[in-house]
């Protein structure tokens, strides 16, 4: 019998963006939970349908503030595909770098906020200290931190010169002890194993019915990377470690996630080395063929699949995006069922919930309850 | 893979690539076929897309084995507006079901919980990805 | 006279702010941020006063800033005690002592308990249960230098010597009873907003506030007249910032227990380092 509902969410200082939780209790112990996403629904899918082919890559980039790079790609090479085009070496090993990159700051990131729910903020300084280096590495190739925009249909924006190479090596240099260190901290620490061990559980049968992807499902023993799947860009030169843990809880999504980031320097470093004086793009036809193509990336948080169907005009018919949050949101029932209220923090976290990410369709609600309409919209933007 | 016969018996694959099967189902026996999906112990369901090409809604499964992605569609005629889930196969289509009712107007018949996801729960205008 | 009075009342709660002010300066610091200036608790102070408390459904403002108030003076009576600070020659009781810190305690847990939010009911709650574990190692500690020495004035210097396991004890219980990490269970941002003081802003906010900033002074002074010296002015201030330092050390550099296993660690370690000091007292 619920003794108690405790509403999580919407607006929560636990969660980094909008969920609305419902934990039902009975004491400290959650006995079921409901959930509702929403809230940050922006219209990506419908807008992606009004805007011309090119100007969506820069609108694909939008959709989340953490992986931007990752739906950027993925929408470029639904594209490319699409439109039947090989990109150049070059380009290919800049996006990699970029992913990587990206990667990085998402699980440094991913870490700082798992040491703030844990009561840790030191660990959460010291996260976000040291994810500056990954910023200012991606500043140097790309010129902007965050939303990086590297991407063309048919290459890369920007080249990479010798100087920003070797800073760059530098930069990664530094940061391989940095992330060894934090490596460290969370396999030691007795507070961190004392809130993470045993929570969240979920074993490979769930991981595997409940159709789970990457970190999380890495965490379970399932061994599926992307990259090594569809060897997209250039992963196919590139030779990486797919890093699993057996345990399946919150503490085994930590050891993948901060193993992931060593993986990543030195992917980013290996794709450094591998770079050649070459093009950076080529020009794409302007002829879209009516057809149907299904991209794939392994974004920071799993798989990020795009459904792009063209009907021969130059803007898209639909596309269709489906993230790696969205297929994990499943989970948390299993997750938090049987846990006290005093885990729940820790048990989201650890999924690495993106919910900026999950809700892109849109809606637009201003304070008087009353709906927009697509077409209103428009109306609005044309004055 | 056996499963490309089996599909090409059922639906007609309309479609091949290096990692990639595309094949399309007709509406009557799409339960049949993705009852065959599961028993060949495909992986996982990756997403359901649907598209409104006018006439009909077409609804793509995208599953993935391994290293391939299987992709089946099925062509929902109008009229009908429904379709059967397989969420007791595929617990994981559970709020991909729930995307594609909402967006694209389509009854889920046995979903254990249907409603609406992103939208409001008082929306009543039409179903947003529908053309015209 | 009424300067003296106004000493007594003000200086320890100034004092009580530059020692919060001091930790979190301290804090930043180490956490590799700049941090807010050291009477920056001050400043807050004064401008919760001039907001507005909103009044929550279903709760008596009244009774809450009446809580607040409460809680506040409780801790102040303690301060009267102080020998240093005691004009009226007061004995020291530490009896009394025991009583008046679980009673300003007591006023938090009631007024969490009196908002219909579930935020502030699981953070009243979890503090009671945190109290039971600190509360009676705490009273051991006191009473036995109660019975000892009879008076605080009879106390000898430097207790820590002789009863350093007690001293031990003694900062764990501290950390426990100001809250902070390991031991900020009651007010766990992530997991219920802010506990018990979730409902509370205004003025209500700003007296529990000077409340948490009084208790801090009281005890790190206890600690420092208790273990250290009091007579000495100068050891007594440099004993105190000691012990200040331990607690940032602790709250900076752990993560924070879960209820249960906080509960499970206050038992498990405190009661015993106690009763090993004590068994060693009495041979």
């Amino acid at each position: 019998m619920h003794k108690l509902m405790v509403p999580f969410g919407p607006a929560h200082p636990a969660l980094p963006e909008p969920v609305y939780l419902k934990l039902f209790l009975d004491g400290e112990e959650i006995e079921d939970v409901d959930f509702s996403v929403g809230y940050n629904h922006k219209g990506i899918e419908k807008a992606l349908e009004e805007t011309d082919y090119f100007k969506n890559v820069f609108l694909s980039g939008r959709i989340c503030g953490i992986c931007s790079s990752a739906h950027s790609t993925c929408y470029t090479l639904g594209v490319e595909k699409l439109l039947n085009i090989e990109i150049p070496d070059k380009a290919k090993f800049i996006r990699v770098i970029v992913s990587e990159l990206e990667r990085l700051h998402s699980h440094l990131l991913w870490l700082g906020l798992l040491g703030h729910e844990m009561g840790f903020d030191t660990l959460f300084m010291l996260a976000f200290r040291e994810r500056e280096y990954v910023l200012e590495s991606l500043e140097l190739i790309t010129g902007k931190r965050v939303v990086h925009d590297i991407n063309m249909i048919g290459g890369v924006r920007r080249d990479l010169s010798h100087e920003i190479m070797v800073k760059l090596v530098k930069n990664l240099e530094i940061l391989e002890g940095k992330v060894e260190y934090l490596r460290k901290l969370v396999r030691k620490d007795s507070l961190i194993r004392r809130r993470t061990l045993r929570i969240g559980k979920l074993d490979k049968r769930d991981v595997e019915e409940l159709c789970l992807v990457g970190p999380v499902a890495r965490a379970s023993g399932v061994l599926y990377d992307i990259r090594r799947a569809d060897k997209y860009l250039a992963y196919d030169d590139l030779n990486f470690k797919i890093v699993t843990q057996k345990k399946g809880d919150a503490s085994a999504r930590t050891l993948v996630r901060v193993r992931e980031m060593l993986e990543s320097l030195r992917l980013a470093r290996l794709a450094i080395a591998f770079i050649e004086p070459g093009p950076i793009k080529v020009k794409p036809f302007l002829i879209f063929p009516e057809k149907e193509v299904i991209s794939r990336v392994e974004a920071p948080r799993g798989e990020l699949i795009y459904y792009i169907r063209s009907n021969g005009t130059d803007k898209p018919a639909r596309v269709k995006i489906r993230t790696p949050t969205y297929a994990n949101l499943i989970s948390l029932k299993k997750i938090l069922v049987g846990h006290t209220l005093a885990d729940v923090p820790v048990a989201v976290a650890s999924l690495d919930p993106c919910l900026s990410c999950t809700d892109r369709v849109t809606i637009v609600k201003n304070g008087k309850e009353k709906i927009i309409k697509w077409e209103d919209l428009h109306d609005h933007e044309h004055h | 893979m056996e499963l490309k016969e089996e599909l090409n018996l059922i639906g007609k694959i309309y479609r091949e690539e290096e990692k990639e099967v595309w094949s399309i189902v007709p509406y009557k026996k799409i339960r049949d076929v993705i009852e065959d999906v599961f028993l060949s112990r495909i992986n996982r369901i990756s997403s359901i897309s649907g598209y409104d090409n006018g006439k009909e809604i077409e609804v793509i499964y995208h599953f993935v084995k391994d290293n391939s992605l299987i992709n089946i569609k099925v062509l929902v005629p109008k009229k009908l507006n429904k379709i059967e889930t397989i969420t007791d196969l595929f617990p994981g289509a559970f709020l991909l079901e729930r995307e594609l009712s909402e967006m694209l107007g389509i009854k889920i018949i046995g979903h254990p919980k249907p409603g609406k996801l992103f939208l409001p729960e008082n929306w009543k205008g039409k179903p947003p990805l529908r053309k015209g | 006279m009424i300067m003296s009075i106004i000493e007594i009342l003000f200086i320890p709660i100034f004092l009580g702010f530059v020692y919060e002010g001091i930790l979190r300066k301290v804090a930043a610091r180490m956490q590799n941020r700049v941090g807010p200036p050291i009477w920056q608790p001050l400043l807050d102070f004064i401008k919760l006063l001039s907001k507005e408390s909103f009044e929550v459904i279903g709760s008596h403002h009244f009774l809450i800033s009446f809580l607040s108030i409460l809680a506040v003076a409780s801790l102040l009576v303690i301060v009267f005690t102080f020998p240093f600070v005691s004009l009226l020659n007061f004995r020291w009781d530490f009896i009394l002592v025991i009583y008046l810190l679980v009673f300003s305690t007591a006023c938090f847990i009631l007024a969490g308990f009196s908002f219909p939010s579930p935020y502030p009911l699981i953070g009243s709650t979890r503090e009671i249960t945190l109290l039971l574990a600190y509360e009676l190692p705490l009273i051991i500690i006191l009473l036995f230098f109660g019975m000892s020495y009879y008076s605080l004035l009879l106390l000898p210097e430097n207790l820590i010597v002789s009863f350093p396991l007690f001293f031990t004890a003694f900062l764990l219980i501290t950390q426990a009873k100001l809250g902070y990490q390991p031991f900020n269970i009651g007010e766990a941002e992530q997991e219920i907003v802010a506990g018990y003081l979730t409902e509370c802003s205004g003025f209500e906010l700003a007296m529990f506030n000077l409340a948490k900033s009084l208790r801090m002074f009281i005890m790190i002074s206890l600690a420092s007249i208790l273990f250290f010296n009091f007579k000495n002015i100068v050891a007594f201030v440099l004993s105190s910032l000691i012990i200040l330092f331990f607690v940032i050390l602790l709250r900076v550099t752990l993560a924070r227990f879960r209820i249960d296993q906080g509960f499970k660690f206050l038992w498990l370690v405190s009661i015993p380092l106690i009763l090993i000091d004590l068994i060693r007292a009495m041979l």
